[in-house]
């Protein structure tokens, strides 16, 4: 662990919905996400908080200030309930300090004993940094769909990546 | 296309319908969904696409036979891609209605909404 303050995980609370809100609007953190637009920004910031509920999320914080949030999308339907999507993001300013693999770790955990699932999956847009950190906890590349997102001119890749828990 | 067969926009009135489709067990085995309460959720979100008029019904000599929706994205950068669902009514198989309603479908999201991509997604 490389922070410079004390670094610690939590359930996350409807008030970390600001931080992630102001995380989302940087440049270089939107590149990797669909959102364009502040309703779209807006929606996406709701309904990522809104698991908070069913303590399927967790907040990252450094010396009691949020610095990262990571979130197990739980499945409304009982047949697929056993498997989740989850999205994770870190401040860009906290990046690089082992914040994401302290989340990405709890995250699995809380998954797999608390929710007593059997797989995580997520999806990113190809060349996302957060694949180096997947790979290392042992997430396998499973679907790919070219040209998912448009940008512009610009077409980009998503990869769906998955782990047995 | 039989001359039978004719297509509309899907209507919020045709969730009882889709309902009662989606609750046969052989179908069902096909969704993600268990029971009457996931069916029903399921169908809110499917049906509330009409309002966009992402949906399309179709009929056999006036009578629902078959439903086929777009989830359009609601972001920006995605909206050239969607899912889509398709189901026929047990009794009205083998008749052409998927077919011809999955190409109506495939119409409607090019000219309606430009989309460029289709997803279905299926269980084997």
């Amino acid at each position: 662990m490389d922070t410079q303050g004390e670094l610690d995980l939590r359930y996350t609370h409807v008030d970390d919905a600001p931080y992630l809100r102001d995380w989302l609007l940087q440049k270089q953190v939107q590149r990797w996400f669909p959102i364009a637009e502040d309703k779209e920004l807006e929606d996406a910031v709701q309904c990522w908080v809104g698991f908070s509920k069913y303590h399927s999320s967790l907040t990252a914080t450094i010396d009691g200030s949020p610095c990262g949030i990571g979130t197990l999308f739980l499945m409304p339907y009982r047949k697929v309930a056993h498997h989740c999507l989850f999205k994770l993001v870190v401040d860009p300013v906290h990046q690089q300090k082992g914040i994401g693999r302290s989340l990405l770790k709890n995250l699995k955990h809380l998954a797999k004993n608390y929710f007593r699932l059997e797989l995580m999956h997520i999806e990113v847009f190809e060349s996302n940094p957060l694949i180096h950190l997947l790979k290392e906890f042992q997430f396998e590349e499973f679907a790919r769909q070219e040209k998912y997102v448009k940008d512009g001119d610009q077409y980009l890749t998503r990869v769906l990546y998955q782990s047995y828990l | 296309m039989p001359p039978e067969l004719t297509f509309r926009l899907a209507r919020l009135e045709d969730a009882p319908l889709l309902t009662q489709w989606l609750m046969d067990p052989q179908v069902l085995r096909w969704f993600p969904m268990t029971d009457l309460r996931e069916v029903e959720d399921a169908v809110r979100i499917w049906v509330g696409y009409a309002r966009i008029e992402a949906g399309l019904t179709a009929e056999w000599n006036g009578e629902p036979c078959g439903m086929a929706n777009l989830y359009i994205q609601p972001y920006q950068k995605l909206k050239h891609t969607c899912l889509f669902s398709i189901i026929v009514n047990e009794s009205m198989r083998g008749k052409g209605v998927g077919g011809a309603l999955i190409k109506r479908l495939m119409q409607h999201a090019k000219e309606k909404f430009q989309i460029e991509v289709c997803t279905w997604r299926f269980m084997k």
